[in-house]
């Protein structure tokens, strides 16, 4: 619970299709609990604190290379700081020093 | 190269103090920030955009736009869209198209005059993503009146309704006072306010009803635009905790932009997007409310500016009259439509029995105020206004919130004029600024005394019958002789 923000939820609401299941199932896998929302044309994705996207996971559900920089095609809404944002992760948090997890394997 | 260096180069390193100009002619000083930093160039936009990234990234955006576009036309959906949704449309597209110009406009003259090379780079490059959405808007405007039997007009034919009709100046005098601001003020109340906070009703919670309802371009559009709007607001965010973090002596200021932007785009979303959730769509996924609560209240409040708390950030000054609105807000405005609905291009339609079985299901008290007045409606009132509105001279919506039978005008003198507020946060925004919104030519109150409905007629360019003549043409003596500034 990040003590800087009355309510500590982070989270960003995709455009449906391939790459939105993707992310969604690279952050289950992480974060079980998070709530997904389908909403007409979107999915809302919530969790508690922080987010982390890990491009190598995401890879693994889409089965090709991806680019974290394309995240911003699929991103329409986000609540949260863009803490870190590269090749590796892009994390999302209260805490805007937040530098993100340790290398996925 | 990395692309932190490269980044630095397309940013700090295209910037230098002019020595052959002063500092005046540089940045005119109406032009030039109040705000203060100890320098400048240390501020990062966290997006740190290059420019082959951001033009890669935005022909793709456009061809799934168009692709979209071109589906819907090959396979007919554009022709299915449900014939209440297309309404929604005339009345939104008319003020979007133009509001994201305005935009544009503003943001080349942020990318000209902010004070911090990153901020110039990044409001460019908002610049073109703003052009990218009106020539969006128009694109969709052409699909309906090409695809769907609906008689939809092309922006250049209901321009007389987007500078002259009531239901528009509000819409208008936003984005002309956005435009002309302080350029950290601009960021704060496009960037900050307007983006983070509101537009995803706007580009989120439309689209999910424009999906509802068939109209798949308009969700892929505004999906589209929404992704550009995640760069602003991240430069919106950056700005505003730069700014507090820095210079204590910004603090007073980035309060009141937040608290002038907030009740203006409070105002301006409530009369503008509110119909387009709660009345047009047949189907409506979420009322205005609920939006208000999920991307206002709690992104915004509780998180955003509850963050910025810790560098003395307070929560918006109106933010309490605000939600008190909520409840009648779309339906007092709903109401001021149907009763102008002879001169507006648009449908504005009686509430269906589903309609109302929704609204009260969504807004508990809207039966005890507003269930007579649908009642009188079904048993054959007409409900015609016999005169235009009288308007608010700050948000320019009619003084008719909360609703009707309570509406608040407040009166304010100042050099010999009186003029009237709808709200306590529309008042204090003009004592604050009184010498820029003092009036000016003002359609509604113009209207307001003798004029006839031929007259009307005539000024919004439309037929007796309402039908949109098309072009600008205004009535005999309806723009006073004025002298033209030599500056300009």
């Amino acid at each position: 619970m990040s003590t800087k923000v009355q309510r500590s939820v982070v989270g960003i609401e995709l455009m449906a299709g391939e790459e939105c299941d993707a992310i969604v199932s690279a952050v289950l896998d992480d974060i079980p609990h998070a709530s997904v929302v389908h909403v007409p044309g979107m999915v809302q994705l919530d969790v508690p604190d922080r987010l982390v996207i890990h491009a190598s996971a995401v890879e693994n559900y889409l089965g090709r290379e991806w680019d974290t920089r394309d995240l911003n095609q699929v991103v329409s809404a986000y609540r949260g700081y863009f803490t870190r944002w590269d090749q590796e992760q892009v994390v999302l948090s209260w805490d805007a020093d937040d530098q993100g997890d340790e290398p996925h394997v | 190269m990395k692309p932190a260096e490269q980044y630095q180069r397309l940013t700090h390193s295209l910037h230098w103090d002019p020595t052959y100009v002063s500092e005046d002619a540089y940045i005119p000083e109406e032009w030039r920030t109040a705000c203060t930093m100890p320098d400048w160039k240390k501020f990062n936009d966290p997006f740190q955009i290059l420019f082959e990234d951001y033009v890669r990234i935005q022909a793709e955006k456009e061809d799934k736009f168009h692709a979209v576009r071109d589906a819907g036309a090959r396979f007919g959906h554009i022709g299915r869209v449900d014939p209440r949704w297309v309404e929604a449309m005339k009345s939104f597209n008319t003020a979007l198209t133009y509001s994201e110009y305005y935009n544009y406009r503003g943001h080349v003259r942020v990318a000209r005059f902010a004070p911090a090379p990153a901020i110039r780079i990044a409001s460019m490059v908002q610049a073109m993503d703003e052009r990218r959405h009106a020539e969006e808007a128009i694109y969709q405007a052409r699909d309906y009146v090409k695809h769907h039997k609906s008689g939809f007009l092309l922006p250049r034919d209901r321009i007389a309704f987007f500078e002259r009709h009531w239901y528009f100046q509000g819409d208008r005098s936003f984005f002309e006072d956005l435009i002309t601001t302080d350029p950290i003020e601009a960021i704060i109340g496009t960037n900050l306010v307007f983006e983070t906070a509101f537009t995803n009703l706007l580009f989120i919670a439309a689209p999910a009803a424009g999906v509802a309802n068939g109209d798949f371009g308009f969700g892929q559009a505004h999906m589209t635009i929404q992704s550009d709007e995640t760069r602003h607001m991240a430069l919106g965010q950056a700005v505003a905790r730069a700014m507090l973090q820095n210079d204590d002596t910004n603090l007073e200021l980035i309060q009141d932009w937040v608290d002038k932007w907030f009740w203006r785009c409070h105002r301006l979303l409530l009369a503008v997007v509110g119909p387009v959730l709660d009345y047009f769509p047949k189907v409506k996924p979420i009322s205005y409310r609920e939006a208000f609560q999920r991307y206002v209240v709690e992104d915004f409040i509780q998180g955003y500016v509850s963050e910025l708390s810790q560098f003395g950030l307070k929560p918006p000054r109106h933010l309490d009259q605000a939600l008190a609105e909520l409840e009648h807000g779309s339906h007092t405005i709903w109401r001021d439509l149907y009763a102008s609905r002879n001169s507006l291009w648009f449908d504005v339609h009686q509430p269906t029995a589903e309609d109302i079985e929704w609204l009260n299901e969504k807004y508990p008290s809207f039966d005890a105020v507003h269930g007579d007045y649908w009642r009188a409606v079904a048993d054959g009132a007409d409900m015609q206004a016999d005169s235009l509105p009288m308007v608010c001279d700050i948000c320019h919506f009619p003084c008719t919130f909360p609703e009707p039978k309570t509406a608040v005008a407040l009166p304010v003198d100042y050099e010999g004029d009186r003029y009237w507020f709808c709200s306590e946060g529309c008042k204090w925004i003009f004592e604050r600024e009184a010498s820029k919104y003092k009036r000016t030519i003002e359609p509604s109150a113009l209207l307001l005394g003798d004029k006839d409905p031929t007259w009307i007629a005539q000024f919004l360019n439309i037929s007796p019958d309402g039908t949109p003549l098309g072009g600008t043409a205004a009535p005999e003596g309806y723009f006073p002789a004025m002298p033209v500034p030599a500056t300009i």
